[in-house]
């Protein structure tokens, strides 16, 4: 069997090449075949259904903390958000105003990170078993423009301590809280209470 | 007058062959195009996706830097994800055997307990939906799963009650497991980037079917 493949090969060559194909027109069908892949899969996140922030946008206030029930299969807003975590969420909009957003996360299991619009995890951080961890965000639009003068442009000394800077025009900040079951319901939701999120004023 | 409509004939034979030929041309090119597209979006590849046992994640999920075939797989999922660079999002829709996963059999999806600093299984019907029950079970974590005393678990899938570690899956039909690890010093056997400190995700063994 093993040395007739050659024959065969050749034979079924042979066949091809007397249906005449058109070189010039294989080679613009696999151009074209190219072209349109890419551009399938670069229109797709534009085309294709709803992302997870279409989906929230709706539920959520600008510029809110929003501490979401418990995930069931009634109150499920968008496919595998699983119901391991409790979820407290903020649409933020850094156009208008700078965003504060302050959180600690006491343990492990807890997170937060900012989603964009795309999905991109433009910030995430975890919870620590030894030690709680206090984390200071103040969220800046991506392109460079006024927000306010300084407090040193002010004339009043700054000496708080700065929170990380992080920029990104709009979003949904999600604290991510592990369920432990009913008896730490209390405790997670009192913990999960101190995410705030707020534009600051400009002055 | 015979001629003419031999003529008229001979021309309409090759305008249509001359159609045809585009048509064909027209139809590979977009069965090609788009179905490659969308084959590298729902399923991707090995550049894209990373595949251990039963188990599949996308590599550059959540990063800013994913791929566009990852970007539109989100897009189009509709999901939420961490970063792959804090967490992973394991999906299983198939059994350690290759079988689809079903409500009407019953698995045990057994494995050590993980070295992530956090990980879940959850179980969702094959449109990422949460499986309505009366026992309001969705879900075990390294918190509430019972771990027995050579340090492994078991968690049980069947549509009735089963002692110990038990998903319902109700008539849900074809099922989809969800596993997150989030960080820790997490390596996964299969992973070739990192097979130092081997740990194993856990086999979906099929029990029984009805």
């Amino acid at each position: 069997m093993m040395e007739r493949i050659p024959q065969i090969a050749l034979s079924w060559l042979k066949s091809v090449a007397a249906c005449r194909p058109d070189i010039r027109l294989i080679l613009t069908a696999l151009c074209a075949v190219g072209i349109l892949h890419i551009c399938a899969t670069l229109a797709a996140p534009m085309l294709m259904g709803r992302s997870a922030f279409d989906r929230l946008s709706p539920l959520l206030p600008l510029n809110e903390r929003i501490i979401l029930p418990a995930v069931t299969p009634q109150a499920q807003p968008i496919p595998f958000l699983t119901p391991d975590v409790r979820y407290a969420m903020c649409r933020y909009n850094t156009n208008y105003a700078p965003v504060a957003i302050t959180v600690e996360l006491p343990g492990r299991g807890w997170s937060l990170a900012l989603h964009t619009p795309n999905g991109d995890n433009v910030y995430a951080a975890t919870g620590e078993d030894t030690r709680t961890t206090a984390i200071r965000l103040r969220l800046l639009p991506e392109s460079e423009r006024f927000m306010g003068l300084t407090p040193e442009a002010l004339g009043v000394a700054d000496t708080s301590d700065k929170p990380q800077v992080v920029r990104s025009d709009q979003g949904i900040a999600v604290l991510r809280a592990p369920e432990k079951g009913r008896a730490f319901q209390v405790e997670t939701e009192l913990a999960m209470r101190k995410f705030r999120c707020s534009s600051e004023t400009v002055q | 007058m015979h001629f003419a409509v031999h003529k008229i004939k001979k021309r309409l034979q090759a305008a249509v062959i001359r159609i045809s030929d585009v048509a064909i041309f027209l139809g590979i090119v977009l069965i090609g195009g788009l179905g490659s597209s969308y084959y590298m979006v729902s399923a991707g590849s090995t550049l894209t996706t990373r595949t251990i046992g039963p188990w599949t994640t996308w590599k550059n999920e959540g990063r800013s830097d994913a791929d566009p075939y990852t970007r539109a797989h989100l897009a189009r999922s509709g999901k939420l994800n961490l970063t792959t660079e804090i967490a992973q999002t394991f999906l299983a829709s198939k059994d350690t055997e290759g079988k689809a996963l079903h409500s009407s059999c019953e698995y045990q999806i057994s494995g050590d307990q993980l070295d992530a600093g956090w990980w879940s299984i959850t179980v969702f019907d094959d449109n990422g939906r949460l499986i309505a029950n009366p026992s309001d079970r969705y879900t075990f974590t390294s918190d509430t799963v019972a771990i027995s005393p050579n340090g492994k678990f078991v968690v049980t899938l069947a549509r009735d009650a089963r002692p110990g570690n038990w998903l319902p899956t109700a008539g849900a039909g074809n099922l989809t497991l969800a596993m997150t690890l989030l960080e820790g010093d997490t390596t996964i056997a299969g992973d070739t980037e990192a097979e130092e400190n081997l740990i194993g995700l856990p086999t979906i063994k099929r029990v029984d079917c009805r």
